[in-house]
């Protein structure tokens, strides 16, 4: 496996753990799916819960971000591209 | 009457905004996202909250706007080339392009194909971690990126914080993409 692999692969493995853990802290119990971004250089991740449901996008958008910049590395940071956090009706499409 | 019938047919075609529009130079794509970003700012600062939804819309807008201006600007042939000769030509990078130039509205993938925007964004915002800033510019992006996908079919109305939050987020992202476009 090659450097560069082994390291994203680190990455994807760090982000689900902090983030299960950090939104466990919130109160939050998440099924996290990562899958590749751009070209296989960057990990994209979909955290779906329904104890997102009372929490506004931005709310869950500044939880995740602290949580992940509280245990990742800038470098390991610049690996993660899109975190949607979303209920299992949202996840869907269904965002009545 | 051959005379007339000669001018009818010169007469050039009525524009409206109905056409189909291909831009032609990457400063017209950037000059409709300054545009739909000011529309933005109306509905956010003078609408009620009723229209803070359609400002965000806008916003993120804006910023796919500029996003396809910086790969217009790299790659001129996606205003004129026709999907047909892209495919009889076989280049498969270049149909990839034309596919993210016209189809797509991730924000993410259209950052990612303009290769200096990328590094750009990436070496500045590790010196904003390094000294310590709240938020990169990365995270910011993403916040917008990922936000859109959201906002953009929710039936349900935006917050003031919502609102807020996002439009300072394109805020930021925008003068920056402006600064390295332009």
């Amino acid at each position: 496996m090659a450097a560069g692999t082994n390291t994203l692969e680190t990455v994807r493995r760090k982000v689900i753990s902090t983030l299960r853990r950090g939104l466990k802290a919130h109160g939050v119990n998440p099924k996290i799916h990562a899958e590749s971004a751009v070209n296989g250089t960057k990990w994209r991740f979909s955290v779906i819960s329904e104890d997102f449901a009372p929490w506004l996008h931005s709310e869950r958008q500044d939880v995740i971000w602290r949580i992940l910049r509280e245990s990742l590395s800038a470098e390991e940071l610049l690996k993660v591209t899109i975190v949607l956090a979303l209920t299992k009706k949202e996840a869907v499409g269904d965002f009545s | 009457m051959e005379e007339a019938m000669s001018r009818k047919r010169k007469r050039r075609p009525k524009v409206s905004v109905f056409n189909r529009f291909r831009p032609s130079r990457w400063q017209q794509v950037c000059t409709v996202g300054d545009r739909r970003y000011d529309d933005a700012l109306f509905l956010y600062r003078r609408g009620t909250s009723a229209r803070w939804n359609s400002a965000v819309y806008l916003a993120g807008l804006a910023v796919e706007l500029y996003l396809k201006g910086a790969l217009l600007k790299t790659h001129p042939f996606l205003s004129s080339a026709s999907l047909g000769t892209l495919r009889s030509e076989g280049t498969e990078w270049k149909l990839n392009l034309y596919d993210l130039f016209w189809r797509s509205h991730d924000l993410t993938e259209l950052m990612s194909a303009s290769p200096d925007l990328l590094s750009e964004i990436e070496r500045e915002s590790l010196s904003m971690h390094r000294a310590g800033r709240k938020a990169t510019l990365w995270e910011t992006f993403m916040r917008v990126a990922s936000w859109n996908v959201a906002v953009r079919y929710t039936t349900v109305q935006v917050t003031r914080s919502e609102v807020d939050t996002f439009m300072s987020s394109v805020k930021e992202v925008l003068k920056w993409l402006r600064e390295q476009i332009h």
